[in-house]
Formats: structure tokens, sequence, C-alpha cells
């Protein structure tokens, strides 16, 4: 096997700083530049009201939220701590999440060097992954995902090196290390261990040896080390969360889906639908990738495993048990996808592979374009807008009302009007334990209690969560609605008239003629 | 070993075909299902939207079925080899096959067969330049002469059943038991001999066959197109039938056993694929066969456009005859295996309606905008393409990695050929026996893909109508992206065309002169 550095000696570079490094650099500033320019402008969206608002606890108390929410708590941790030390705006916690993203990039690029030992391929898989809006996105968005991609990449890495060049103590230490942080940091992290084990299985005889006694080894580790929370959840009663929103099951769609929004990250139904309709162009990849002696490295089979394992696992478990397929949760398989589309076009003839890497990257930088610039994608959820119109239209003799309950957090972030907040169905957060079922026939009750007393209805839809509907239909039956307005996709606000009989106060009509 | 030089190329070749190749079980075993999976699905999951169209995209999808099945059952096992006897060594016939030729590429083979290391041999030429009116059959003689008395002149003067009954009348005049046939072009190596006539210990082994390597492959797109589609041809197709006692005889780079030819009359000479035909009756008498998967011989590519599409004509309509007129299925004497392998194997090159249909259903699409099945086409992606990724993955690690995107165009790219082969079969034209020409063909080549130009002109075309009645839709998208791939797969077909094209107008214009525009013609009688 050709080493590395015979490899670099080929490609005419020995030293180790190379021009290579520079456009990483680069690639590094201009993430942060579209962080600083685009993404810091967006509107808190739920789930990272909801990481705010766990985070803003206690050390036992987020315990006790994550562990009632479907998540595991590192990431709400940190994200406590970092709050401590930056403070508890928006922009300090989105930019822990940048941090993690930008630590991805290079570390990228240093896993398609080891992976593929080239450097054309490892760069092009860069760029691919500091120009995805897809990356872009969570990688601005108070969540655990860019950390969880970021450690990935670092199991990849260490995973990678101990199958390639065997593992010292070291070594093996680190990949210990990532994979419990890894799995606090994210159910779904399991997968990428499972996805390691599946690949040690089939190539088992080509890792250096003692690697299966050191990798139960490592299993061992992680088993003890997450039981305790398996316990702590045993405690809490809560091994089956539901506060969370409702997730349809997926279809094949869907899983094409996820893949696309790796690439373009995400757009409006129709443009998606087109692109994804292009799928048979990728049979003429594979074509082209027919090619004499291109042989498929082993590395190369890892990053398959890595990319579809964990989308075939979650798709099953959707269909069979419940639905949980959702592109975010599958982020760390985009880096796979990356590597793969970056090696595969190595393959190419160079005037092939060139138009192929040009074309990639316009499409990818064409989607970030667009998701940054589109109002109505279906991603952005504008809870900062509809909370300022409501603060500046609401009285204190009206009620506002949300569905679905957990969108109360973004609203509640930003809402600053003298009306109070409830949720239909009605939710108490202090208390321990789901959110309360819709139920149809109790509608009229809840709603009369919810109304009682107040001249106004300031009805904030979002998140259907399959009885958006009947609720809409029930205010637009008996009441007289005023005004409706639309923030963002799927975020839509209808203001009713509860009762007559007592004169319009100035403020309310020019709020309501605005 | 001083046969050949040892270059980089030919090392990687030696080791493609005499190295280990083997393709993972459980991978054929997964291919083998996942074909079966998708060609259900298509077949009875699938809601139909218009019952033709699915009927013509089914026989494409059966097509595949039957032609993939076979490939994977072929490759399960390539590593067999016929028990041979390297000290078994009887008295062997070796005939040139002469048809006009140029006299310093026959003399290449005549002095490489004579230095062949085996103790009791003959070399003949088969001169049929004489009744193919060619200005060189003398020379032929003249040759002979030359090496006398080891090499023998035999000219032909009563036309008749071409290579075959050149073949024929050398049996006539020749008693050896054994005899080994080169094409005029084919280059034996030193052990030739040695490698093949072990395996005759076997009294009922009829015939041992070794790959057909075209040593000039990498001099343009036609003759590189040309080896990468013979490689997976003697690669593992070969491999694998060797395993099932069906190895094809090719017709050049062969030994055969005199008792067995005449068990089945001679070489036959009613068909213009007279070595598939002969193959098959020779089995048909329950004579065995090997395969010796060493290029142990090197010939040459047919190095312009229409040779190629000659080659290719000849071919195929030889065993689209062999399909429709001696179906292996209702060939006594022939194995269950063998029936079903030689009938996939003259069956192969119905694959030009395939293609056809395939091209055809986008277009159909764009202008009626009627399509098979009433189906997401992400339902369609979702079982196509991991189907789709395990066949190519284990068509390239049982080919150890050398089947192209080249030998893929070029074997699509042929579609008009085989539907040419057809539809002159089907109409009962008369076929003639045509050698592939030796030396490069000048002259205009672009005509032979004016059906693949035609269908890019017609997709664009297509594509403007279909935009304009339905504007931009997902299924506008995909049939337009199957188009597209149809063009991209046609392309090095086209630009084989185009080079030979541009290549002629450039040696035109370095003469200025008028050049006569040539055209082969070695059809002979």
């Amino acid at each position: 096997m050709e080493t590395i550095a015979y490899r670099n000696a080929l490609q005419g570079t020995t030293s180790r700083f190379h021009f290579h490094h520079v456009l990483v650099g680069l690639l590094m500033c201009l993430a942060l530049a579209v962080s600083l320019f685009f993404f810091s402008g967006e509107s808190l969206r739920l789930d990272e009201s909801q990481s705010l608002w766990q985070s803003s606890h206690s050390v036992s108390r987020i315990l006790d939220i994550v562990g009632q929410d479907v998540h595991v708590p590192l990431y709400h941790l940190i994200l406590h701590f970092w709050q401590l030390m930056v403070g508890g705006g928006v922009a300090g916690a989105r930019f822990l999440s940048l941090l993690f993203f930008l630590a991805g990039i290079p570390l990228m690029y240093a896993l398609g060097m080891r992976a593929f030992e080239h450097r054309a391929a490892a760069l092009f898989a860069t760029a691919l992954f500091a120009l995805s809006p897809f990356m872009n996105w969570y990688g601005n968005e108070i969540r655990m995902y860019s950390m969880l991609t970021f450690l990935a990449l670092l199991s990849h890495f260490l995973f990678l090196g101990i199958y390639r060049e065997g593992g010292g103590f070291g070594r093996w230490a680190g990949y210990a290390a990532v994979s419990i942080v890894g799995v606090f940091t994210h159910y779904f992290f399991w997968l990428v261990i499972a996805a390691q084990f599946v690949f040690y299985l089939a190539v088992r005889r080509a890792f250096p040896a003692g690697s299966g006694k050191n990798l139960a080894g490592v299993f061992g580790l992680l088993a003890l080390a997450f039981l305790p929370w398996l316990l702590y959840l045993r405690n809490l009663n809560q091994l089956a969360a539901s506060s969370q929103p409702l997730l349809p099951v997926p279809t094949s769609i869907d899983v094409w889906n996820a893949f696309s929004q790796f690439i373009i990250g995400f757009q409006n139904d129709w443009l998606n639908a087109l692109v994804v309709s292009l799928w048979p162009l990728v049979v003429l990849v594979s074509f082209l990738t027919l090619r004499r002696h291109s042989t498929v490295p082993r590395e190369a089979g890892y990053f398959l495993a890595m990319l579809l394992l964990p989308a075939l696992a979650l798709f099953t478990a959707s269909v069979l048990l419940k639905p949980i397929y959702v592109s975010r949760y599958l982020i760390f398989t985009a880096p796979a996808l990356y590597l793969l589309v970056g090696w595969v076009l190595t393959l190419y003839p160079r005037f092939v592979s060139f138009f192929g890497k040009a074309g990639l990257i316009a499409a990818m930088a064409a989607g970030l374009y667009l998701q940054v610039t589109n109002a109505d994608m279906q991603m952005r959820e504008n809870y900062r807008a509809a909370a300022e119109y409501m603060s500046a239209g609401t009285a204190p003799s009206d009620i506002v009302i949300l569905s679905a309950p957990f969108t109360v957090y973004p609203v509640e972030y930003y809402y600053k009007g003298p009306a109070d907040i409830r949720t239909l169905p009605e939710w108490d957060r202090s208390l321990r334990g789901d959110i309360p079922p819709f139920n149809e026939d109790s509608l009229p009750e809840d709603v009369a209690r919810l109304t009682e007393g107040h001249r106004r209805a300031w009805l904030l839809l979002s998140y259907d969560q399959g009885y958006e509907d009947e609720i809409r239909n029930y205010f637009d039956t008996r009441y007289h609605m005023l005004d409706r307005k639309r923030f963002s996709e799927g975020l839509d606000l209808y203001v009713y008239q509860l009762r007559y009989g007592e004169a319009w106060a100035e403020h309310e009509l020019t709020a309501l003629r605005r | 070993m001083n046969r050949r030089a040892p270059t980089k190329e030919y090392r990687e070749l030696d080791e493609r075909f005499s190295g280990t190749v083997y393709a993972s079980k459980p991978l054929i075993l997964a291919s083998a299902l996942l074909t079966l999976l998708y060609f259900f699905v298509l077949a009875f999951w699938f809601k139909i939207e218009n019952a033709y169209l699915f009927t013509l995209l089914m026989f494409g999808q059966a097509f595949f079925l039957w032609q993939g099945l076979n490939y994977l059952h072929t490759i399960w096992n390539m590593e067999y080899r016929a028990p041979s006897d390297p000290s078994f060594a009887p008295a062997v016939d070796i005939f040139i096959t002469v048809a006009g030729e140029p006299i310093d590429i026959v003399e290449k083979t005549v002095r490489a067969a004579l230095a062949m290391d085996y103790p009791d041999f003959m070399v003949y030429i088969l001169n049929d330049g004489y009744v193919a009116r060619k200005e060189n059959w003398k020379d032929m003689e003249e040759l002979a002469k030359k090496y006398a008395p080891r090499v023998s002149c035999l000219t032909r003067t009563v036309p008749g059943g071409a290579k075959a009954g050149n073949i024929n009348h050398a049996l006539s005049k020749t008693a050896r038991p054994f005899f080994v046939i080169f094409d005029a072009d084919h280059v034996p190596s030193p052990d030739f001999l040695k490698k093949t006539m072990g395996h005759f210990k076997d009294p009922r082994m009829g015939f041992v066959q070794t790959p057909q390597y075209y040593v000039n492959y990498a001099k343009n797109e036609v003759t590189r197109g040309a080896w990468e589609q013979q490689e997976i041809y003697y690669g593992a197709i070969c491999k694998g039938r060797n395993r099932m006692g069906t190895v094809t005889m090719c017709g050049t780079n062969m030994a055969i056993r005199r008792e067995a030819i005449m068990d089945v009359g001679g070489m036959c000479d009613f068909n213009i694929a007279e070595d598939f035909i002969t193959g098959m009756f020779i089995h048909e008498r329950g004579w065995k066969s090997a395969y010796v998967p060493e290029v142990l011989a090197e010939g040459l590519a047919p190095e312009d456009f229409l040779s190629y599409y000659n080659q290719q004509l000849r071919w195929a309509r030889g065993s689209l005859e062999v399909f429709f007129k001696w179906n292996p299925l209702f060939r006594r004497g022939l194995s269950l295996r063998q029936k079903f392998l030689y009938l996939s194997a003259s069956g192969y090159y119905l694959s030009g309606l395939v293609v056809i249909v395939n091209a055809l259903l986008p277009l159909i699409f764009f202008f009626t905008g009627e399509v098979p099945f009433a189906v997401s086409t992400m339902a369609l992606a979702t079982v196509f393409m991991p189907y789709l990724f395990l066949m190519i993955y284990t068509l390239q690690q049982s080919t150890n990695y050398a089947y192209t995107f080249r030998a893929l165009a070029f074997s699509m790219g042929s579609f008009i050929i085989h539907l040419q082969a057809l539809v002159d079969l089907l109409v009962g034209k008369k076929s003639s026996f045509a050698i592939t020409s030796k030396t490069r063909l000048s002259g205009s080549f672009l005509n032979l893909a004016i059906p693949h130009l035609i269908y890019v002109g017609i997709v664009a075309a297509g594509v403007t109508v279909a935009y304009l009645r339905t504007g931009m839709t997902p299924s506008l998208m995909t049939n337009t992206a199957w188009a597209l791939i149809n063009i991209a797969v046609f392309a090095p077909f086209i630009a084989a065309a185009v080079q030979e094209e541009m290549e002629e107008e450039r040696r035109v214009r370095s003469l200025s002169v008028s050049v006569e525009r040539r055209r082969a013609n070695f059809a002979y009688k």
C-alpha cells in the first residue's frame, strides 16, 4: 500500500503546509461570514427556544427536563455553562453551535485525507461541508446538531486511524471518550457506533490484531457510562417521552428529501421536488464511475455504511415502531455523503470531474443563497415577527392561544404584550409529564375556559399536530374573525372577536388596521 | 518468460485474466435478490398508468432480469480450471486464416507460430485471397515458400462458406489429430500449445479456447471501446462458463480435436457466426470444452469505426440467427444448463430492442404525457438504486475492476447495429462474411451515428414541447434526466464516429489532394 508520504511525493508536496490548508481556512472564514451576515438575524425557532429554556435551569433541573424530552443532556449542560460565560442571548448561544461547525471544517479535511489520501477529494468534500446550506443552517441553530456532527467526524477520524494505522492507547482512549461524549450528545450517535461495528464485522481481518478486544472494551465502557442515564430515565418513568412534535410516518420521498437537503438545503416544495426528480442522474453518476482499475477502497464502503445504515435504521423504526425520521437526526451522515461524492469525482476523467465539481458547488451555493433569502422557506419559523405583532396589538382583556402547546417556548421568548398566553390543549410546563392530548369532545369546554372573560382571542397556530383544522374550524364557526396573518410557512395568526358591547379602544383599532 | 515484454499493461492483463478474480458470494446473492425484488416490485406493486408502455418497459426489464441473473449465475465460481496434462503433446496443425490481410501482419503471425515451443506441429496459411479476389493472394504462397518446409500454403480456388469453408478446405488437406486456428493478425505466444494441448488428454475434450486480446487497444477510442467490451467476456464470463462446460468457441486462438469437428460435419458454414454455432454443435454431441484464461495470442482490434461496426453487425447477426433459427432451448444433446447459457449468449444482441425501448419512453412522455406507472418517482428510485448500485459493484468486482463506462457506452450505443442485424434477419436479408479489417480504413463514419444524433435532436424538441404543455414539473425533470442518461451513454459512440470524421478531414487537408473515399469491402463468398 502506498504511504501517505509517497502519495504526497507523487503529488509534489512534501511540506507540512500546503495551499490547501489556506483554502480550508478560507472556507472557515466563508462559513463565519455567512453566519454573521445571514443567519444571525434569524428568528428564534421552536427547537432553539426549547434549548434556551431547558438550559436556563439548574443542572439537576436540566437533567430532569431533558430526561422528559427525547434527548440526552450533554449539549444542554454545555449550553448552560456556556451561557453563564458569554451571557444568555440568542447570538451567544448560536455561536456555540457555530464553533462546532467551524471546527468541523478542518476536521473534515483531515478525515478526507486520512480516508482517501487524496487532497483534491478531501478538499472538495470539505468545500461541500462548508458550503452546505444544511450544515450552515444547523451550524447556526441552538441545538446539538453541529456538535453531533463534529463528534461524528472525530469518531470517524479516530476509528479510521485505528483501522489504517493501528491504535495505540491514546487513539483507543480518544475513540472511547468521543463515543461516550457522542452518545450523551444525541441518542443517534449510537447509530455511528453501530455502523462502525458493522464495518468492523465486514472487514475485521483488515484491522490490526487485537482490535476486536479493544473494540469490545470500548463498547463495555460505553455501556457502563450510559447505564446511569438509563436508570435515571427509568426513575423518571420517561423512557418514551411524548412532549415533542408529532412526526408523520415517512415515505420514500422523505428518504430522498433528506439526501437532497444535504446538498441543496431547505427549499420550497416545488423546487425541492424538481431537484429530487432528477434522481436518475445518479444512475449516470454511477455509470461514470466505471473506470479501469477504479477499485472501491474500504473507506468508501465505510462511508457508504455510515450514510445508508442510519437512514435505513431510522426509516425502518419509523415505519415499524414510531415515526422518528427527520433529516436533522441524520445530520451526522451528511459528511459521509460529501466524502463519497468527493471520492467518486476523483474517479472521473478530468474534464467530467471538473464539471461535476463545478456543478455541485454551484448547486450548493445557489441552495444556500435561496435558503437564506427565501422568506417562505419551510424551516423558517418567524415567531419573532408573530410575537412582536401580538405584543403591539393585544390588550389586557385579550387572550393569546397557542397551538401546538410546545410553541409557547419561542413565542414566550419574544412576546412582550399585556395579554395572557395560554395553550390549547392546556399545558403547564412546570408539571412533570407529557403534554395533554387533544380531545375534540372537550374542545368547547376547553375553549370556553380559556376565553372566559376575554374580548378577543389571538389564535397562533403552528406545528400542526393533527388537530389544527379542528381548532380553527371551531373558532371560525363560532366567532367573528377580525384579522389573519401568515408570518412564515405554517405559522398563522387568527384574531377573533369573542364578545361585543364595549367600544374599541383607539390603540386596538390602530393595531388591527396595521 | 520471454513471450511478452513485461510492461505494466501486460502485468495488469496477466493479473486480470490469470489471477484469481472472485466475486463474493454474499454479494452475488444480494445482487440477485435485489434484481428479483426490483423486477417484481415493478411488475406487481406499482399502479399501471398506460398498459402499452408498461408492457414495453417490462419487456426491457425482463431482458435485464434474464441477462442479469444469467451473469450472476455465471460468475458464481470463476476459479474452475479443467484438468490438464502438460506432458500430453500430440501432433498439431496450425491454421492461419488469411483473406487479403497485409503480408507483414501475416508474416508476423507465421513467425510467431513457428517459434512456438512444441515438439510436433505444422503451420498452414489458409489462403482465401484468391476467392476473395485480393491482389496479394500470391504473396501468401511466396511467404509459405520462404518458411518451407514447416509452413505450407493452402490456397482455395473454389469459394464458399467464407472462413468456415476455408477451414473445412484445410481439414480436407491435412491429417493431424488436432488443429489450432489463428486469425491472420493473432500472434501466438511461444507457450500457446503447451498451455492448451494438455487438456486434450481427456479423450472427450472437443476444443480449448483462449482469450482474444487486442494488442492495439490503446490506439484510439474505437480500439479501446472494442477491447473493453471484450475484456468482460474473456474475463468473468468465459471463466464462469468454463465451470459449466459451456465455453463459447470464438473462432481464433483455439485448439480443436479433429474428431470432434468431423463429428459435427466440419465448421458450420451456413452461419456468419460460424465459431459460435460450431461450438454449440460440438457440445450437442457431448464433447467437452475448456477455457485457458491466459493471454496466449495477441490480435488487433478494429481501428476504425466502420470495421468495428461491421464486426459487431456480423456477431449480432450470427448470434441472432442462432437464437431464432437454431434456438438452443430446442437443441437435443445440450444439457439444460448449456441450453440456457447458449440461449442467453445468443439472445444478448436483443439488447438493441431494449435500449431503443428505454430511449423511447422519455420521448413518449415528452410528446404525449403518457407514462407506464402512476407512482411516485421516488418510490421507483428507492427500489431501483440499490439494485443498480449493487449490480454495478458486483460487475466491477467480478471483472477485477476492468469494466468501463466506455464499454457500457459502446454496448448500448451499438443498439442500432443490433437492431439492423435483427431487422436483416427478420426480413431475410442475405448476410455476408465481412472480415474485420486489420488496418485502419479511411472514410466518413459520422453517418453511422446519425440515429444517435437524431435522438439528441428529438429529445431537445420533446423537452420543449413538454415544457410548453405542462411547465416545469417533476415528471418532466425525471424524464429529461432519463433522456440525458441515454444521450450521455451514446456520447462516446458519437464521439468515436466524430473523431473518425475529424481525423479524416485532417488527413484530407494535409494531403491537399482529393481523396477518394474508400469503403472497406472484405466481403467474400
